[in-house]
C-alpha cells in the first residue's frame, strides 16, 4: 500500500517546527539543530515540501560579515493548513473527536 | 565555526562531491547547503552536516529516473558478459545486434517522442559495438583455430571480449546522453562553497 506522503515522524518533526513560528523565516542548519534530523534527512524532505508548494524559499543576506547568504524556509499559506490537519490527524488519527462531540 | 583547515577541506570535498551528485535543476539546494556548512557550530558538526549533504545529492540523484541510454548500455553490456562466458557463443555472434534491436525497438514503441530520439542515440551505440563484436568474435574464432589446445589463451581472449563489451558499449551509450550547457554553466558559477573553499581557516569571527 503506498505511503501517505509527508506523514513520516521526520516530516512531521519539521512541519511541526515550521508551523511553531510561521511567520519567521528558518535556516536549514537551524532546523536540523531544533528537530534532531541529519542533513541527509532534513533537505530531500525540504526539497520535497518546496516542490509540493507546501514549502517558501528565499536566499537572505548573512547577518554576519564574510559569511555567505542562507537559504531561508517557511511554510506557504497551504504547507500552514496540511500542517494543522497534520497536527488534528495527530491528535485524533481515526476522527472519532466530530463523533463523540455530536452525541 | 571549523578552523581546522584538514575539516575544511573535507568539507569542501564533500560539498563538492554532493554537487556533482545532485541533479542540476536542484543546483540551488546544494548551494543552500553549501552555505550552511559555514554555520556548523564545530568540526565535528560541519562535518556530519556535509556527510548528510552527500547523502541529500545520492538521495536526489536516485531518485531521478535513469537514462534510457544508461539502461540499453546495462543491459547491452550484461549481455555481452553472458555472451562472452557460454561456450561455444563465438558461432553465433549475430545475437548482439539482434539482442540490441529489440530491446531499442521496445523503448521506441512504448515511449515518447524525445526518448525514442534518445533511444535512437542507444540504437546507434549498439550497432556500433554490435560491429565491433562482430569483428571480435570473428578474431577469437581465429585465434581459437590458432592456438587449438591452448585453453588458456581462449579463455582470456573470452573474458577480454566479455569486459570490453560491458565497457565500451556502456560508455557508447553514456556518450549519446545529450551534454546540456547549463551543468557547465552552474558549475563555474560563484557558489557558497566557493566561499568556503576561498575562506581561510583562521579567520577571526
Amino acid at each position: 500500500m503506498p505511503r501517505k506522503p509527508n506523514t513520516s515522524v521526520h516530516a512531521r518533526a519539521v512541519l511541526a517546527q515550521l508551523s511553531a513560528r510561521p511567520r519567521e523565516w528558518q535556516y536549514g542548519y537551524d532546523l536540523l539543530k531544533r528537530t534532531g534530523i541529519n542533513s541527509g534527512t532534513l533537505y530531500p524532505l525540504l526539497i520535497r515540501l518546496h516542490d509540493q508548494g507546501l514549502l517558501e524559499a528565499e536566499w537572505q543576506a548573512a547577518e554576519v560579515e564574510g559569511r555567505p547568504p542562507r537559504h531561508a524556509y517557511r511554510l506557504t499559506a497551504n504547507g500552514l493548513m496540511f500542517a494543522a490537519a497534520q497536527r488534528a490527524r495527530d491528535v485524533d488519527p481515526v476522527g472519532l473527536l466530530p463523533d463523540l462531540a455530536r452525541s | 565555526m571549523m578552523k581546522s583547515t584538514t575539516a575544511r577541506r573535507l568539507c569542501v570535498m564533500l560539498m563538492c562531491l554532493a554537487r556533482h551528485l545532485m541533479p542540476r535543476e536542484r543546483n540551488e539546494w546544494t548551494r543552500a547547503m553549501g552555505a550552511e556548512v559555514q554555520y556548523a557550530s564545530d568540526e565535528e558538526n560541519g562535518l556530519s552536516y556535509a556527510i548528510g549533504c552527500l547523502a541529500s545529492a545520492v538521495k536526489m540523484r536516485l531518485a531521478q529516473p535513469v537514462p534510457h541510454e544508461v539502461v540499453i548500455g546495462t543491459v547491452a553490456g550484461s549481455m555481452f558478459l553472458g555472451h562472452a562466458f557460454i561456450p561455444n557463443s563465438q558461432s553465433w555472434p549475430w545475437i548482439w545486434p539482434v539482442a540490441a534491436g529489440i530491446v531499442t525497438a521496445r523503448f521506441l514503441s512504448r515511449e515518447s517522442f524525445a526518448t525514442a530520439v534518445r533511444a535512437k542515440a542507444g540504437l546507434k551505440a549498439g550497432v556500433v559495438c554490435g560491429l565491433v563484436f562482430l569483428t571480435g568474435a570473428i578474431i577469437i574464432l581465429w585465434l581459437s583455430a590458432s592456438f587449438q589446445g591452448n585453453e588458456s589463451a581462449r579463455r582470456i581472449g573470452l573474458i577480454a571480449y566479455g569486459s570490453l563489451g560491458a565497457v565500451l558499449l556502456t560508455a557508447l551509450s553514456a556518450a549519446a546522453v545529450p551534454v546540456h550547457k547549463g551543468i557547465a554553466d552552474s558549475h563555474s558559477s560563484p557558489s557558497a562553497i566557493g566561499h568556503l573553499r576561498s575562506k581561510g581557516p583562521d579567520r577571526p569571527q
